[in-house]
């Protein structure tokens, strides 16, 4: 990128923010053609109809099957798919002996007190605490300790625990709600204009959201779930390990300084994530089993020889999962992962530009981020372009 | 001169008074909220009928209102009605069959201003409504930021990935 490229991007920044800024040729020509559209129509208030007394709610449960559901497939992928005890017998594919490391189902690991964040949210009392209110859909959940009734409020700083009967629906203020499956347990960290913010120490959930990016999260023990919009099915198992599946929309996975960018999950696509390593490598869920096993080997250790594993395995409708590999590969096998990438379009501009490449091949978190620019629209693509894509 | 000075009601004060059937004070949440709304309904219909879902948004929002828990979260919940009004109607449009266009009632956009619309409702989600609040409606980003809820640096990320993204579908690119 030259100076004047710079310059102008900066240029471009700044009006974008600030429309009193010295105006920029090609967005102002997109402000006049717009601006046509921008009459809103006035409101006439007496014309409002008048309201009907209230009816009962009728609350369907679509998503009691789809928590259920996800549990299942989620405690099977996590029982599937442990980490390797030996790094060659990942590479080699050989069967083992289940990883030494794995969770005794007699004795589960300590639940955590704290979340990903690390902090501590004193518990609220009394009526005036923010609070989500909550439903169940069978059973009776406990919240703080107590066994509760068929609803309630989980106040901020509670904790609200499914046992293997119990399932739970909460809504999250009024921009959406998750759905709790059984052996769930969660507590409400934050609730205000700012935010909306959840931590799931260990079980399942379902999460429906309609509300601007970033206004609800969820943390667990290895990773911060940012929604920008959508469905998403979480889960985390009782010593830490998680999966993230989307349905709809996208979900950022954020794992602090671990990576150099925080993990993006689009509609169709999962993430592992270790409480120590943080989020894995994405991948479209109809990968296959090939890819899975050597992408969870890569992830327990980046080396050379698990780079090259899993690049064995991608092809050129993995982009999401090639790009996310880049950032994280081993500076020798970055080339490799670039030329695997190059010839897709979006790539293909950045990979040619030699100051780019190397860029890239550095590890340079802006031209990381411009890469990632280039493939989103793919990503997000409607379910139909998807099927053309990826 | 006697100076008389107003001090607007806040917001849940509003929509209070609004759930008590003054309809002033729902004019005044209107005024407040048109905006972020009419971006989120153009970011997902044809512009000539983002006029019919915003009466449509609001006329359910006054009906609704008294089930609203928590007035202060009004923003977020009109925004979320517009959204699924929006959606529905798309998805209304593409099923129905294709009779001739109605007889558009406001001026008829130019084909540029239809083409811009068109690749900012390709693009993401995240990018559409802030870039649209941005271009359509000149806001600035702490406006949006105040307006949306959003982060002032997710604002920004937002106007500026949308803009790179726009620009390279406007030249033939990706989206």
């Amino acid at each position: 990128m030259t100076r004047e490229d710079e310059k102008d991007d900066a240029d471009r920044e700044r009006y974008l923010w600030d429309p009193r800024a010295e105006a920029t040729p090609e967005i102002a020509r997109l402000e006049a053609a717009l601006g046509e559209l921008r009459p809103a129509p006035e409101l006439d208030a007496s014309k409002l109809p008048t309201r009907s007394p209230p009816r009962a709610r009728r609350r369907l449960w679509p998503w009691l099957g789809v928590a259920a559901a996800a549990a299942a497939a989620i405690t099977a992928w996590v029982a599937a798919n442990r980490p390797p005890a030996s790094p060659d017998a990942a590479v080699a594919r050989a069967s083992e002996a289940p990883a030494s490391d794995a969770p005794s189902a007699a004795t589960p690991a300590p639940i955590p007190s704290a979340t990903f964040a690390s902090e501590e949210v004193p518990a609220c009392r009394g009526a005036d605490c923010p609070a989500f209110e909550w439903r169940a859909l069978r059973g009776a959940p406990t919240v703080d300790g107590k066994v509760a009734g068929a609803r309630g409020r989980l106040p901020l700083g509670g904790w609200i625990e499914t046992d293997a009967s119990a399932a739970v629906t909460l809504d999250v203020a009024d921009i959406g709600h998750v759905e709790i499956a059984p052996g769930s347990r969660l507590r409400l960290l934050q609730t205000d204009g700012a935010q909306h913010r959840l931590a799931l120490a260990h079980g399942s959930l379902s999460a429906k959201v309609d509300a601007p990016p970033r206004l609800f999260v969820i943390d667990t023990p290895g990773a911060r779930a940012v929604d920008l919009g959508c469905a998403y099915d979480l889960a985390v198992a009782p010593d830490g390990r998680g999966l993230l599946r989307v349905t709809a929309g996208a979900v950022e996975l954020d794992a602090g300084v671990r990576r150099p960018l925080p993990v993006v999950v689009p509609r169709g696509a999962e993430c592992a994530i270790d409480p120590a390593r943080g989020p894995g490598t994405p991948v479209w869920s109809r990968a296959s089993v090939a890819t899975r096993e050597a992408l969870a080997a890569f992830d327990q250790s980046p080396d050379e020889a698990r780079t090259d594993a899993a690049l064995a395995t991608l092809g050129e409708r993995d982009s999401l999962t090639l790009v996310h590999l880049l950032e994280v590969a081993p500076a020798s096998r970055r080339g490799a992962v670039l030329d695997r990438l190059a010839p897709l379009e979006p790539a293909a501009r950045l990979a040619s530009d030699p100051k780019a490449r190397a860029a890239l091949l550095a590890g340079e978190r802006a031209t990381l981020v411009a890469l990632r620019a280039a493939f989103e629209p793919r990503w997000y693509a409607s379910p139909e372009n998807q099927k053309r894509w990826h | 001169m006697t100076r008389i000075e107003t001090v607007e009601p806040r917001l849940d004060e509003l929509v209070r008074r609004a759930v008590e059937g003054d309809r002033a004070a729902f004019e005044r949440l209107y005024a407040r909220t048109r905006l972020a709304v009419h971006a989120a309904i153009l970011a997902r219909v044809a512009w000539r009928e983002a006029n019919d879902v915003m009466q449509e948004t609001y006329v359910s929002a006054w009906l609704k209102l008294p089930e609203l828990r928590e007035p202060a979260a009004f923003p977020g919940w009109v925004l979320a009605i517009a959204r699924r009004a929006a959606g529905a109607h798309a998805r209304g449009h593409r099923e129905r069959a294709e009779a001739a266009a109605p007889p558009a009632i406001a001026p008829v956009p130019t084909l540029e201003a239809r083409e811009a619309l068109a690749a900012i409702q390709r693009l993401p989600d995240a990018y559409r409504e802030t870039l649209l609040l941005r271009l359509v409606h000149g806001l600035s980003g702490p406006e949006i930021a105040e307006l949306t809820g959003l982060a002032p640096e997710s604002v920004r990320v937002n106007l500026c990935r949308g803009m790179k993204l726009l620009r390279a579908a406007l030249d033939g690119g990706d989206a």
